[in-house]
């Protein structure tokens, strides 16, 4: 029994080091371009005490951010960048240098990922892009180590840590993108389903209102983690309030500071890739009336104490849906990803319909370069930028314009095929007080 | 198999294949651009503000700054917003606006400029029927890094009720990118026209790799700390491999 134990956490420091390894090869080599201004504003903070990343940004950079709508991510993902600069910097004594370099650059223009990594060069440079994603290699493994807590089978907790080493959307997303807000999302989901596993309700839904005050995805799940953890309406609603007043309260001080403007990060424009999708604009209805369905499931399954799903399957339903009836791009997939690796582990076509799902949300990405080969650019910047990419073979032959919207329907196909078989074959939870060994 | 579920497959085979193209062909011919590896250097693929109206004698140009060498292909945005004939979109390069002659003249005819949806930079596709980047491409400009260009547009041939539309930005950032000006009929304007650059790679996969060597090597304390984790990484997967074996047995 022993020899199984050890043999057990040998496997799982084993997967640890590979995933770690994994994750090496890319950090300080490839970026994208939001890398810049997803730090440069935290650095105002860090830097100057500037609290306000919205009146910041509207005061300096009015005539790119107000267009766009979009000054910067919720409050919380600024607090925790700078959080993480702050740290970064005494590591690293030019990362200050080089941020500051940024600010006055894109005041006189700014440019392509090209130009970016071509004006601000320095001989720090991997080290500086290195140090800025560390927080989600922290992060990243903080995940790993909870997804191995919410499995109490022990082929199956390696199967899930064994997944989750080799996520792709997390490898693309947090090391070679470094688009830490959306590795915070993640966190905060996974914390929250740590959390239900540790039977803490009011937790679950602050770890939700966490990750909403960074980016508001979560949003979506609060009110079926609210129906379905409360046992009755004053429960309910008690656990409602956890998760939407603590992200009220995030945004109070912004709010106070710059008005309605600072809710615009709450709502971006659009969340996806603009994948010729528009003629399926009816699908939003969809997911409107399928996001109802499930919130009324949970309602019954909760009212005869005996809920149709685990939360985890309700998560991975409303998430694979939304995805399913909305364009969207590889980054934010990941946040799909810890509830699929859990059902994965139990039925293994799923993963194959996963892949399929990446291959496709690929296409949908061909065209841009920098989402690609490009993103080595830091290596050698004109050759890794000129290189030729899927793209370049596939446009003199067939429209790409076919190709985005022949790869959507896959898509879309692919996804409500895997909501299909979580609702057939995902198990029942029981009882959901009970249900603190696995979700 | 179920009748349901048939008409469930056929449904989605029928979903998978509509081909809603709105008239744009499906299969090209096959032609790879030439110079092949190019990269992007003045690059604003955003929907234009508005656009400017070319036709008879009127002229729109900018200026640029352009940061690499061999400069070879130019982006414009333009539209052809009635699909009509009106004779040749003609392309001037100088090395300034003041340049008796031309360093490339190019032409196109105006119907085909919706034909050109370049291999390499789809426009963004909500930009579709509202225009795209058509591509003056011409043999790589070797002393192009860091030096100031001229480009302008004409129609002679087309009236105003045929016009070619250029479309441009009003973005000061967007003009401050390219270093330059806009000119309408020579004069300079206070709007910055929706234009790419792209230069070409030139070398040989050693220099590729040199440059990496070259980059990796500046930081020498950085990069010994990165492969000696990579290396503590390599062994620790290999001794818990090893240990694993003997513990199975």
């Amino acid at each position: 029994m022993l020899t199984k134990d050890k043999i057990f956490r040998l496997r799982i420091i084993r997967w640890t080091f590979i995933g770690i390894l994994i994750r090496f090869l890319v950090m300080p080599f490839t970026l994208d371009a939001d890398i810049f201004w997803l730090n440069y504003l935290p650095y105002q903070l860090v830097n100057g005490g500037v609290f306000d990343p919205y009146a910041f940004a509207k005061a300096n950079y009015a005539d790119w951010v107000i267009p766009m709508n979009l000054p910067y991510h919720p409050p919380l993902s600024f607090y925790l960048t700078a959080f993480f600069e702050f740290i970064s910097k005494s590591l690293v004594p030019s990362l200050g240098n080089w941020l500051v370099s940024y600010g006055e650059w894109f005041k006189l223009g700014g440019g392509n990922m090209l130009r970016h990594i071509v004006s601000l060069d320095t001989p720090q440079l991997f080290r500086i892009i290195f140090a800025l994603k560390l927080p989600a290699l922290v992060l990243d493994m903080a995940c790993g180590f909870m997804l191995l807590s919410l499995v109490s089978d022990k082929k199956n907790k390696l199967t899930v840590y064994k997944l989750w080493m080799l996520n792709l959307p997390v490898l693309y997303a947090g090391y070679i993108c470094g688009h830490i807000p959306d590795i915070y999302v993640l966190f905060f989901i996974v914390l929250a389903a740590f959390f239900y596993v540790k039977r803490k309700p009011e937790l679950v839904l602050l770890s939700l209102s966490l990750g909403a005050a960074t980016k508001i995805f979560p949003l979506i799940l609060v009110l079926p983690a609210a129906i379905f953890l409360g046992r009755n309406l004053w429960e309910k609603t008690k656990l409602l309030l956890f998760g939407i007043v603590p992200l009220i309260l995030i945004f109070i001080p912004s709010y106070l500071s710059s008005g309605a403007y600072a809710l615009s990060s709450l709502l971006p424009s659009s969340i996806g890739t603009n994948a010729a999708t528009t003629a399926l604009k009816f699908m939003k209805w969809l997911f409107i009336a399928s996001y109802t369905f499930i919130l009324v499931q949970i309602y019954l399954g909760n009212k005869r104490d005996k809920p149709n799903f685990l939360l985890s399957d309700y998560f991975l339903l409303i998430t694979l849906l939304f995805f399913a009836f909305q364009p969207v791009a590889i980054r934010y997939y990941i946040w799909v990803t810890p509830f699929l690796a859990l059902r994965i582990s139990k039925d293994k076509i799923l993963g194959k319909f996963f892949l399929i799902q990446f291959f496709t949300l690929l296409l949908l990405r061909i065209e841009a370069q920098r989402h690609l080969l490009g993103t080595f650019t830091p290596l050698n910047p004109t050759f890794f930028s000129s290189l030729p990419i899927l793209k370049s073979f596939i446009a003199p032959f067939i429209s790409l314009n076919f190709i985005f919207k022949l790869s959507y329907r896959i898509f879309v196909l692919v996804t409500l095929f895997m909501v299909y078989r979580v609702y057939k074959y995902g198990s029942s939870a029981g009882d959901a007080a009970c249900c603190h060994e696995s979700i | 198999m179920k009748v349901y579920k048939r008409i469930i497959l056929i449904a989605c085979f029928i979903f998978l294949i509509w081909p809603d193209m709105k008239g744009e062909k499906i299969i090209r011919g096959f032609s790879l651009p030439k110079p092949f590896l190019t990269f992007e250097d003045i690059t604003m693929v955003k929907i234009p503000d508005d656009y400017l109206n070319l036709y008879g004698r009127h002229s729109i140009g900018q200026s640029f700054v352009n940061k690499f060498s061999n400069l070879c292909r130019i982006g414009i945005f333009v539209r052809n917003p009635k699909y009509q004939d009106s004779g040749d979109l003609i392309f001037h390069l100088q090395s300034s606006i003041d340049s008796p002659q031309d360093l490339i003249t190019l032409k196109v005819a105006a119907k085909n400029l919706y034909d050109n949806y370049y291999p390499f930079m789809l426009p963004p596709l909500n930009t579709m029927g509202r225009g795209s980047f058509y591509f003056f491409e011409f043999k790589p400009i070797a002393d192009s890094a860091n030096r100031k260009f001229y480009f302008y547009l004409e129609s002679p041939e087309s009236r105003e009720d045929n016009k070619i539309e250029i479309g441009y930005f009003k973005n000061k950032y967007a003009r401050a990118y390219a270093e330059g000006l806009s000119y309408r009929d020579g004069r300079a304007e206070d709007w910055y026209l929706a234009f790419q650059t792209y230069s070409s790679w030139k070398g040989n996969i050693f220099d590729a790799y040199n440059i990496i060597w070259q980059r990796l090597i500046r930081d020498i304390n950085f990069t010994v700390f990165y492969i000696a984790v990579c290396l503590l990484l390599i062994t620790g997967i290999f001794m818990v491999s090893f240990k694993l074996r003997l513990l199975e047995e």
